[in-house]
């Protein structure tokens, strides 16, 4: 059995000491851990507030007698004439608008303005092969390649939680069951399952790429789950709670799921880190996102065709470095605080 | 560790079966082909559509139900249903009527056997049903076939005459003799026993290499079943005498494989088969059985077989993902052994550093700068993809393995040997080393996916023609047999690494045989 025989970290496995308020509190201590958890806030900013950063559209602009606010948000029928206007250069003298700070969508094509360099018209990280701008893309990107993966790792952190605690509290039967069904998904190369998942698809989307994440990441969690709270079952306190009578319930919610948490949250650092890599491989290897989505993988998948254009390669890959590594540095320093054996 | 061996081989089994079926539940995405479900559309189409469409759902089984067949069909149960229909001529008369005349002679037992029974009009129905049949086998004038008067009373007289043909052994000396030596007389014997004939030559092409042979029974077939051979190169057992070996050995498999599909329109389950069949003549069954003999069909990309590019594309794959695991342990130990020798040293620390930038790069975008660096004509060498792979995957190992040794270093038994003198080196390398490495050598069962997972990114991007640049291809070319068989393949091989790794692990360390033998929960 391969659970038996997992690394030593799970080997001899001691019981996690401090609660998450307290892992965070110390995060402050190390600067590295620090600096990843503000990179790590700045991008959950960009994906939330993308379009206020970069858009086709104004933030505010006055067209014909009217002001409309976020016209990109609200989309009001007159404004669509708007873009055009200004193209064309015939705004009225009253016509006004305030423009994102970067002034480009992430979908639109611009063939005019294809490869350019990074400081060039306006472009601060030049453009790709259709002219659309680099910057924009990476930070509508971040819905993809940071948000959707966020969105996944929840989803399969509840299915795995839940799963796993019930295979470990339960025991018996079901536990056989459990772990066999986390032997078998195991099994499979998550990068194979995925690709083949989505190539089968009739209709494959970003949802199904996640939700296939999803389906063969699950496992890991399970497994870390019931392997914890196997060792939570065998503390003395457990045992002096059930001879007190503690109804299953209870020793679930006051003893099982409190203990639980802590390593949960560590291998969900981890998780998103494992998330955001497989989906930039996939999408770099045109197998992920559906065209037209901006993903980071996908923006790099260009480079491909275009083998000079060196911002592409280095722009979103700093994007998707920045993100992974800022995840695996705050999910080392909390490992560190929750489980000091493990400290390197 | 006998006992142990055993266990652990007996619990790989039901991980296979269950690998099996997430695999089979993986083919319920592709979607099926594209045309009318109910009865009377059906009806409506032109029989040659018909055909085409349902040789296109039973090539993928989806006649038969997913895991039980409570009722398996087979030539005699359709026959009976083909004459239930055509007897009280309903609205799937057009349709029985079309199902007797494919099944052709290999009805004949259960048509012709009871035509008399039937009610005038009904045997007249079943006898013009049977005409294309007639003339398929040269029996007959097409007055007594088509004629609704004289039909019934030709096919009556045709089974008092040749009902003795149709009989097992009665084949087995026709397909001998015509095997030992083909005449135009000898081939004549087979067509006037139709279909009925198809079991035993199916039987005989198994074994056949003798290329005429070969052709002869092909054209035979192709008479009887009116199969039109799908690989391209002038087949249906054209006799021209100018196709290569391998094109007859195509000629030969593309039969076996319509065989495996069709089989049950041709034979009667009879003993035990009656009741396997409900567990054999079902989706899962028929797919998996396919799936373990290799028999996964012919590539749409380039009319390769499927089983001989996965094997070619395994061996490069397989290669990559060893030689990269390799050369992984090879710099990953020493790596943290100099970083366990000078911890927290300047050297240590640049080196927890580089490995840590390494860990948070994607693999991709380390071949990418690979390719770059890459000197020219080296492409197509399998030394720069393996070297990419490496250096994706060597930190994680490494940073593993740093950890372990430090953990070892704080043990008694370490600083005893200290005390006792042993030099720093033996210290190291003897005592921690050695023991350290244990566990991170036997992770790499665990580690396997993940390797094959990197394969497949650097293989595309160096254009090396392994499983992941293939499968890639695959999806551009919709070739979805190729990425089951590809899907089920690595998942069987990461089962099997898994496996060794364990026994490994096992061999090595006495306490985990125990552990796995008490499967103590708490050391889960």
């Amino acid at each position: 059995m391969s659970k038996d025989l997992a690394p030593p970290s799970s080997f001899d496995p001691v019981p996690a000491t401090g609660g998450v308020r307290a892992a965070l509190g110390r995060l402050r201590q190390s600067p590295f851990a620090f600096g990843g958890a503000i990179v790590l806030a700045s991008f959950a900013l960009m994906t939330l507030f993308a379009d206020l950063l970069a858009s086709d559209w104004p933030l505010v602009c006055h067209f014909r007698g009217a002001t409309y606010v976020l016209p990109d948000v609200t989309h009001p029928p007159e404004v669509a004439a708007f873009n055009a206007a200004r193209a064309s250069g015939r705004l009225g003298p009253d016509d006004w608008a305030i423009r994102t700070p970067i002034p480009f969508g992430a979908s639109e094509p611009s063939p005019g303005d294809a490869l350019l360099p990074p400081l060039t018209r306006a472009h601060l990280l030049g453009t790709d092969s259709t002219g659309r701008d680099v910057l924009a893309r990476v930070i509508h990107g971040t819905r993809t390649s940071f948000g959707a993966a966020l969105c996944a790792v929840i989803a399969f952190l509840f299915v795995g939680s839940v799963l796993g605690a019930l295979g470990g509290f339960l025991g018996g039967i079901i536990d056989g069951l459990v772990s066999r069904i986390i032997e078998i998904s195991n099994a499979f190369p998550t990068m194979v399952l995925v690709l083949v998942v989505q190539a089968l698809l009739p209709n494959p989307t970003r949802t199904t790429l996640f939700m296939a994440i999803a389906l063969a990441r699950w496992p890991e969690i399970a497994r870390l789950v019931r392997a914890e709270v196997l060792v939570i079952l065998s503390q003395d306190y457990v045992t002096a709670a059930r001879a007190l009578g503690a109804s299953p319930w209870r020793l679930l919610m006051r003893h099982i799921v409190p203990n639980a948490r802590a390593p949960i949250v560590v291998a969900a650092m981890f998780g998103i880190a494992q998330v955001v890599l497989i989906e930039a491989s996939l999408s770099f290897l045109r197998v992920g996102v559906p065209p037209g989505v901006a993903s980071w993988g996908e923006m790099l998948s260009e480079l491909r065709d275009h083998a000079g254009a060196w911002w592409l390669l280095v722009v979103p890959g700093l994007a998707v470095f920045a993100v992974v590594s800022s995840l695996n540095l705050v999910g080392e320093a909390l490992r560190d605080t929750l489980d000091p054996r493990l400290r390197v | 560790m006998l006992r142990f061996s055993t266990r652990r081989l007996l619990w790989a089994i039901p991980t296979l079966f269950g690998i099996s079926i997430l695999v089979f539940l993986l083919t319920s995405l592709i979607p099926e082909p594209a045309g009318p479900t109910s009865p009377d559309a059906l009806l409506a189409l032109d029989p040659a559509v018909f055909d085409a469409l349902e040789d296109a759902r039973r090539d993928r089984f989806l006649d038969l139900p997913r895991f039980v067949n409570e009722h398996p069909s087979d030539v005699r149960s359709r026959t009976e249903d083909a004459l239930a229909h055509l007897e009280v001529d309903d609205e799937h008369a057009l349709l029985a009527s079309h199902t007797l005349a494919r099944l052709g002679g290999a009805a004949f037992p259960y048509v012709l056997a009871r035509v008399g029974q039937l009610p005038p009009d009904a045997r007249t129905r079943v006898a013009l049903a049977l005409a294309p049949v007639g003339e398929r086998m040269g029996v007959g004038t097409s007055t007594e076939l088509r004629d609704p008067a004289r039909a019934a009373a030709f096919w009556i007289r045709f089974w008092e005459d040749r009902s003795l043909d149709f009989t097992q052994p009665s084949v087995h000396r026709t397909v001998g003799r015509v095997m030992r030596h083909t005449s135009e007389l000898r081939e004549r014997d087979i067509v006037e026993v139709d279909t009925f004939a198809l079991e035993e030559m199916m039987v005989a092409l198994k074994d056949l290499r003798d290329k005429d042979a070969i052709l002869h029974l092909s054209a035979l077939a192709a008479h009887a079943t009116g199969r039109t051979v799908d690989v391209p190169d002038e087949m249906s057992g054209a006799l021209s005498g100018s196709q290569s070996p391998e094109q007859i050995m195509q000629i030969r498999d593309g039969w076996l494989s319509w065989w495996y599909v069709h089989k049950s329109d041709y034979v009667a389950f009879v003993g035990p088969e009656r009741i396997t069949a409900a567990v054999s003549e079902t989706r899962y069954g028929k797919w998996l059985a396919r799936a373990a003999t290799g028999e996964v069909g012919v590539s749409p990309i380039d009319n390769r077989p499927i089983f001989d590019k996965l094997m070619a594309g395994a061996r490069v794959t397989f290669s990559l993902t060893g030689l990269a695991m390799l050369a992984s342990y090879l710099i990953a130990l020493p790596l943290a052994l100099i970083s366990a020798w000078r911890h927290n040293k300047p050297v240590d620390r640049t080196l927890a550093l580089v490995l840590f930038v390494l860990y948070s790069l994607p693999t991709f975008w380390v071949a990418e700068i690979f390719l770059r660096v890459m000197p020219e004509g080296s492409a197509g060498r399998i030394v720069w993809p393996a070297a990419a792979l490496t250096v994706a995957s060597l930190a994680s190992l490494s940073r593993y393995q740093r950890t372990a040794m430090l953990e070892v270093l704080g043990l008694d038994y370490v600083r005893t040997a200290r005390a006792k003198g042993v030099s720093e080196f033996r210290v190291l390398v003897m005592h921690a080393l050695r023991n350290a490495m244990m566990p991170t050598v036997t992770l790499a069962g665990l580690q396997l996916p993940a390797f094959i997972g990197g394969a497949f990114i650097v293989e595309e991007i160096f254009a090396v023609p392994g499983l992941g640049y293939q499968s890639l291809r695959a999806v551009d070319g919709h070739d979805n047999a190729w990425l089951i068989a590809t899907i089920l393949l690595t998942a069987v091989v990461s089962t099997v690494g898994l496996i060794v790794s364990d026994l490994a692990y096992a061999l090595l360390d006495p306490r985990v045989r125990e552990l796995f033998l008490r499967r103590e929960g708490a050391h889960a």
